[in-house]
């Protein structure tokens, strides 16, 4: 099975970088999501997941270092969680860190809020090299 | 949109409000991303305050893009629309307007009305039972509202004023506290 890899934008653009390892079932989702066509985007990723979970069966281990999503956005990667908690629940190993800037409250009540609705749970990672700059 | 009809415009004839950005037209994605990234430095570099305007603006601009009833060339076009940024003594203010259809402001209203009369852990709360009964073939969230409220940390002003049997003038004021 292949990775999926997608460059993404940094900085001035809208789109979040992302790379998903099927040898290693490790998978990151880095940099902004406010794009607003969010369902052709995502939808690449969850096509990724079933098939890795249908395929490879092995564990996921998910970072995210989004330092801003959109509520657009916020709605696919919950159903990007809620299919995380389901494979979790089958028995997989399912591991999620989220890294944030500790003065961005808002993302932190953000990233809990997810993690309520979905229940899974999701490590918070301090960051500091996600903190605002430029 | 003419600008007799939107009178979101006055300012430059009173001249009494800092404007930062004005702007009139599609809400395209370049606009968003040009735009977002002048308000994000609004400090000439990026901060928490920026951050929280960049934030607002990026929902109250895509609210435009996605819902305007104003719309050249289909449904998947940019909607058309206005917003104004204005830097007040002790605090930002974001004004939009756009057209909406008037089939849709019943529910908006009562959206401002159940958005406002509530804190932020309610807030919260609301944002959560929304979002887990969005639909999901459709690209909004329906959140948006509840968002702006949490951000920014105040009440959100919606006014309407009917343009004719189907469309009205929708106007939104969003404050961020400095």
């Amino acid at each position: 099975m292949e990775n999926l890899v997608i460059k993404g934008s940094h900085g001035e653009y809208d789109t979040p970088y992302v790379h998903f390892d099927a040898s290693t079932g490790m998978c990151e989702l880095s940099g902004e999501s406010y794009l607003e066509k969010t369902i052709e985007f995502y939808d690449r990723l969850m096509k990724w997941l079933d098939k890795y979970i249908t395929e490879v069966q092995g564990p996921l281990n998910f970072t995210f270092k989004l330092t801003y999503f959109n509520t657009s956005s916020s709605k696919r990667i919950l159903y990007l969680m809620l299919k995380l908690k389901k494979y979790r629940d089958t028995g997989a190993k399912v591991t999620i860190n989220w890294h944030y800037n500790k003065e961005d409250i808002e993302m932190e009540e953000g990233v809990e809020d997810l993690g309520m609705i979905a229940k899974l749970d999701i490590n918070m990672v301090q960051d500091d090299n996600l903190k605002y700059e430029g | 949109m003419g600008e007799e009809k939107s009178g979101m415009f006055d300012f430059s004839m009173r001249g009494e409000w800092n404007v930062i950005v004005c702007y009139k037209g599609p809400f395209t994605r370049d606009i968003l991303n040009t735009l977002g990234s002048a308000i994000r430095k609004i400090n000439g570099r990026r901060d928490a305050r920026g951050e929280k305007l960049f934030r607002v603006f990026i929902e109250l601009s895509q609210n435009i893009s996605r819902y305007s009833a104003e719309k050249e060339g289909g449904r998947e076009s940019p909607g058309m629309g206005s917003l104004i940024l204005m830097d007040d003594a002790d605090h930002y203010r974001f004004v939009t307007e756009n057209l909406v259809s008037n089939k849709k402001i019943t529910k908006i209203m009562e959206r401002c009305r159940e958005i406002n009369s509530t804190d932020k852990d309610h807030l919260r709360e609301l944002k959560r039972k929304h979002l887990a009964n969005a639909v999901p073939d459709r690209e909004g969230s329906d959140i948006g509202l509840i968002q702006l409220a949490i951000t920014s940390g105040n009440p959100v002003e919606i006014k309407t004023r009917a343009v004719d049997s189907n469309k009205s003038f929708i106007t939104i004021t969003v404050r961020l506290d400095k």
